[in-house]
């Protein structure tokens, strides 16, 4: 956001539905986070929704959207919006957890991922910032190297100390030699989930079949209790995690908002075992006992 | 093994970084370009990378 040029005081939109690292990062800048609801299907930033808080705020100095889950936001869709001023605002996509996905999606100006622990790969914290050449006119390596330019000059504007370490960058390589074999088991894992429990669970809708399938999340049959059902599973020695709790329910970001989407998918959804060390046969166990948890209750 | 999120890490990935601390040379710069050279090759185009 500094390369984009992002200042105290300017108007940031995201979606409320995510976590809390989107909000946090426009705080540290003292930015003021708009927060938009989202897709009822997707989960991904409602355009109609975003479209009129363009029109209310008027200068909104970039978009975040986020790629919940590993689904991805559709970016030419924003840049549809007639009230994205060009010039102005910028797009800078949220892809923490998308990192592997085969979508040509490069219109926007910043995509940032990351590498930390839980991702796809890992290489132990940090990420990975893709920029449109044309989208700054301030150089991301020089804010990360302290402020120092490849000439040995410095900026005049405040750096950061933003390395990737070579430690880091070992565990990453080493990584990477396995990204394809981690994509082929996210998409086995889902591919199992859907065809084994689409009739009893709603899952996030996915956009397409060259998703990373980072984490299989999906909605409860209503009036189920998520915390009931988290409990039932944990007997049977199954993690799960709730959706993110919607930012403006968090203390630093109220805003005495409401926003029902992302409310009910909080209230109703929940995250399914999906890390690549679980086995198909992990996996068809896990779909049996929600079976069974679901139909007993 | 049932787990949420876990990472998918072994005794290469570990392996990988002894060899980075007893290399001390290379920890300082070469890996991290071996690195963002990858990513570059695999990630979008107008990849740039601090």
């Amino acid at each position: 956001m500094i390369s984009a040029g992002v200042k105290a005081g300017d108007n940031v939109i995201l979606p409320v539905l995510t976590f809390a690292a989107t909000a946090n990062a426009i705080k540290y800048l003292g930015a003021n986070p708009i927060f938009c609801d989202v897709d009822k299907d997707e989960w991904l930033i409602d355009y109609k929704m975003l479209s009129e808080l363009m029109e209310y705020y008027y200068r909104v100095a970039a978009v975040l959207p986020v790629d919940l889950y590993a689904n991805i936001v559709d970016i030419d869709k924003i840049h549809s919006l007639e009230l994205i001023q060009c010039d102005e605002t910028k797009i800078i996509v949220d892809a923490a957890e998308s990192f592997g996905n085969r979508i040509n999606n490069i219109n926007a100006d910043y995509i940032c991922y990351s590498f930390n622990g839980n991702k796809i790969i890992t290489a132990g914290a940090g990420g990975l910032i893709i920029k449109n050449d044309n989208s700054s006119n301030c150089d991301l390596n020089c804010i990360s190297k302290q402020g120092r330019f490849y000439d040995g000059d410095f900026s005049i504007d405040v750096g950061y100390n933003y390395q990737m370490p070579g430690l880091n960058a070992a565990l990453g390589l080493s990584q990477f030699a396995k990204i394809d074999n981690f994509l082929d088991r996210k998409r086995q894992i889902t591919s199992i989930y859907h065809n084994e429990l689409s009739n009893i669970l709603c899952f996030q809708k996915l956009l397409s079949h060259k998703l990373s399938f980072w984490l299989v999340s999906a909605l409860l049959p209503d009036k189920y209790d998520v915390v009931k059902f988290q409990r039932k599973l944990a007997e049977y020695h199954i993690p799960t995690r709730r959706i993110f709790r919607p930012l403006n329910q968090s203390k630093p970001f109220a805003d005495g908002k409401s926003y029902p989407i992302a409310e009910y998918i909080y209230d109703n959804g929940i995250c399914l075992p999906s890390s690549t060390v679980c086995s198909n046969d992990d996996i068809y166990k896990i779909c049996e006992i929600i079976r069974k948890v679901l139909c007993d209750a | 093994m049932i787990s949420l999120d876990k990472e998918n890490l072994n005794m290469d990935d570990y392996l990988s970084l002894a060899l980075a601390i007893n290399d001390g040379v290379s920890t300082r710069s070469v890996l991290p370009l071996q690195f963002r050279e990858k990513l570059a090759e695999y990630a979008r185009p107008h990849c740039i990378w601090p």
